[in-house]
């Protein structure tokens, strides 16, 4: 079993199987020979760590005991990127609103957990797929901070981006 | 909290010394004695000035936008979960969502690596924006030479390269210009693309490209074009595709040569090579224990190529087309030139005879699939199943069909009916009876009385019946693409159908699934409940692409 204590002091007690699904977990542990992970506070301390490492955990519960993705298998990887395919469990589990699957891919990115990462970038992709630039602002709450200049150019680039 | 870039301060600090100084001019001009009066250039000073203040304020409430909270190191993973091409448009429209998105795609290099050479604006923007990253580049027929132009002087940075382009086009705009090195060139395709292509466009052989220097090359194709001698120098290559070399040819030693130079293959697909010599003495063998896929057309070494090369276990071997009489004697050759394999089966797990053969014959392993498929394309001529079993069934018989569980029998139709007596005589019996362990039986576009007859044959030593295949559980009729008339309602032989459920349901060995995929049905309702006195569950599938079918690769949903 491993302790594992959140940024807000809150503590978790796992398997280490269910630990070691974080990359950054494992390697802190096998560094220190400890059964305690501290991981430090996320983007600058306004980040509520708990909430989105209870979903984590939950993630790392489920697909405990399965294979780790090396990171010495280019064509894996490869093949890997080329889907936006994603897993029934895993679509149910990362259907969150906006605010919390943006803070699970971050704590994701944190604690190095690739799978889970690459089922929250796939999940946006999935959500801007074919948006237009207005769309993709209007569905993230994003305003156009374009200069005239830069204004200019994206109109030029749209000149030649709709060529295949 | 973020700075404006000109002045450092931040953008509530930049608001109020905006405004301080708004005031002081006003106030100036009124203490002055005079009008108030604001004058140009002040007002567009101050205007610029807030503009610039205004979109530095929309920064800045982006960054309070959950998705703006991911480092660039994250955001910059959603492209790359798209598939190439799609992911190109992509990129340059999320690029154009707001400077933060820009900012961070267009400063990742590997975003924009894989690009081609239609438009010149386009491709000097993926080449500035790839960086030093190395590139993929892709050329069709449709692109520009001014495009292509720009993209040389980065010749150093090609990892692969595709030309699918006219013959004109490759000898007198590109071959020109591609002799300098390609250190990190990995993949290389060269396609001749013209349709009206002649053995006469190929004059001179294609010559070396980049001067050969590709030292990291392990992908090779060359389509339509007639290879100078030298490009059969290469080494470490893993894939080799050498398709239509028009008169042009070689000889087998030279081919073998190269193999010998390359014993990493993985994967040779060699058709149409012109004027091939075979040359090669008997003892001039060549292993290469890592192919997985061998694929051999019309040349005409090919069954010559075969006795000179060992091949490891489980190699994908196809032969196009079947040539009857060559590819038995080779493939028992290739038993002989794989003296650890015990049997021909587990030496090679399938071998195909495909497109423009009269028969096909797929071997998945000796507890896999075996797909006979009779075209009746050919030459409109229909082989008859006797025939068939004798090309396939029997001259493969030495290699132990016994273990196979599946067999797929499409467009497998007896329609020279005198050539055989009963249904023992016919070929579909003596397929059947060589595959003992049986489960699942399917025939597309071919269910006639004959397949059924021949699962249930009169036993000639006594009155009862032969049971062929006892462990025959499922089988599936697809009269989806049929346009024969017993795979039509009343055409169907249900009798046949249900006259074979009965007898082994009373032998004990009961079919437990009967499916039938096909647009219209093929026996009526009140049939349907006969058949279900001795078939555990009859399924009729919709005749439309989401309901399950089987291809080569199995079943597919």
């Amino acid at each position: 079993m491993v302790l594992l204590v959140t940024s807000d002091n809150k503590n978790f007690v796992v398997d280490r199987e269910v630990a070691d699904r974080s990359v950054f977990v494992k390697n802190t542990l096998e560094a220190r020979g400890l059964s305690i992970a501290t991981p430090p506070m996320l983007n600058g301390g306004c980040f509520e760590l708990t909430s989105p490492f209870l979903q984590v955990l939950e993630y790392c519960q489920h697909h405990r005991g399965e294979p780790l993705p090396t990171t010495d298998d280019a064509n894996a990887d490869e093949n890997r990127k080329r889907t936006t395919d994603i897993g029934e469990w895993d679509r149910k589990f990362i259907t969150v609103d906006h605010e919390m699957l943006f803070e699970i891919i971050l704590a994701a990115n944190y604690l190095d957990i690739k799978p889970l990462l690459d089922v929250g970038c796939k999940t946006i992709g999935n959500m801007v797929k074919g948006k237009s630039p207005e769309e993709v602002r209007k569905l993230f709450d994003i305003v156009n901070d374009f200069t005239p200049e830069e204004e200019a150019q994206i109109k030029k680039e749209n000149e030649w981006a709709e060529d295949p | 909290m973020k700075q404006h870039p000109g002045s450092g301060l931040t953008v509530p600090q930049l608001i109020h010394a905006l405004k301080l100084k708004l005031r002081r001019t006003i106030e100036h001009e009124t203490t002055s004695g005079a009008v108030p009066l604001i004058r140009l250039e002040n007002v567009l000073e101050l205007e610029a000035m807030v503009h610039s203040v205004l979109l530095d304020v929309r920064s800045w409430v982006n960054t309070f936008s959950p998705v703006n909270r991911l480092p660039p190191e994250v955001l910059s993973l959603i492209p790359t979960f798209l598939h190439h091409k799609r992911s190109r448009r992509s990129l340059i429209k999320w690029s154009q969502v707001c400077r933060y998105w820009r900012n961070t795609f267009t400063s990742n290099p590997a975003l924009w690596t894989h690009f081609g050479c239609k438009d010149l604006a386009r491709t000097d923007a993926f080449i500035q924006r790839s960086k030093l990253s190395p590139i993929h580049v892709r050329l069709s027929p449709e692109f520009s030479l001014q495009s292509f132009s720009a993209l040389i002087p980065h010749i150093d940075r090609l990892e692969s390269l595709k030309m699918e382009i006219k013959a004109s086009e490759l000898e007198k705009k590109l071959i020109p210009n591609l002799h300098r090195p390609a250190p990190l060139l990995e993949h290389l395709v060269v396609a001749v693309e013209d349709t009206t292509y002649t053995d006469d466009d190929l004059k001179a052989p294609f010559p070396l490209l980049f001067k050969g220097e590709f030292p990291r090359l392990t992908r090779l194709s060359l389509e339509y074009v007639s290879p100078h001698p030298t490009w059969f120098q290469i080494s470490n290559l893993t894939t080799f595709y050498l398709v239509h070399t028009g008169s042009h040819g070689g000889s087998s030693s030279q081919l073998l040569d190269f193999f010998g130079r390359n014993p990493g293959l993985e994967e040779v697909f060699i058709t149409y090579h012109g004027r091939f010599v075979d040359n090669s003495p008997s003892n001039h063998i060549v292993t290469l224990p890592r192919l997985r896929k061998l694929r051999l057309g019309d040349c005409p070494t090919k069954p010559g190529m075969l006795h000179h090369l060992v091949l490891p276990a489980g190699v994908e071997v196809a032969l196009k087309p079947y040539i009857p009489g060559t590819v038995i004697g080779v493939a028992t050759d290739l038993v002989l030139r794989a003296p650890n394999q015990p049997n021909f089966l587990t030496g090679i797990n399938r071998i195909s005879f495909v497109e423009g053969s009269q028969a096909s014959v797929h071997f998945a392993g000796p507890y896999g699939t075996l797909l006979i498929r009779a075209s009746c394309a050919v030459d409109g001529y229909e082989y008859d199943p006797h025939d068939l079993a004798t090309r396939c069934i029997y001259t493969f018989k030495p290699l132990d069909v016994s273990g196979v569980t599946e067999l797929l029998m499409e467009n497998y139709s007896p329609t020279r009916r005198n050539s055989f007596e009963s249904v023992q005589d016919s070929g579909i019996h003596h397929c059947l009876r060589s595959l003992p362990k049986l489960r699942t039986l399917i025939l597309v576009s071919c269910a006639n009385a004959t397949h059924f007859q021949a699962l249930q044959t009169p036993d000639p030593n006594g009155d009862g019946f032969s049971i062929v295949c006892p462990d025959l559980k499922h089988l599936f009729i697809d009269a989806s693409n049929s346009r024969r008339p017993e795979m039509s309602f009343p055409h169907f032989p249900f009798l046949d159908l249900l006259s074979l459920a009965e007898t082994r349901a009373s032998v004990g060995i009961p079919l437990d699934r009967i499916t039938v995929k096909s647009a219209h049905p093929l026996f009526e309702d009140s049939d349907l409940a006969s058949l279900l006195q001795f078939v555990g569950t009859v399924e009729s599938l919709s005749d439309d692409r989401s309901s399950p079918s089987w291809d080569s690769r199995g079943w597919v949903s």
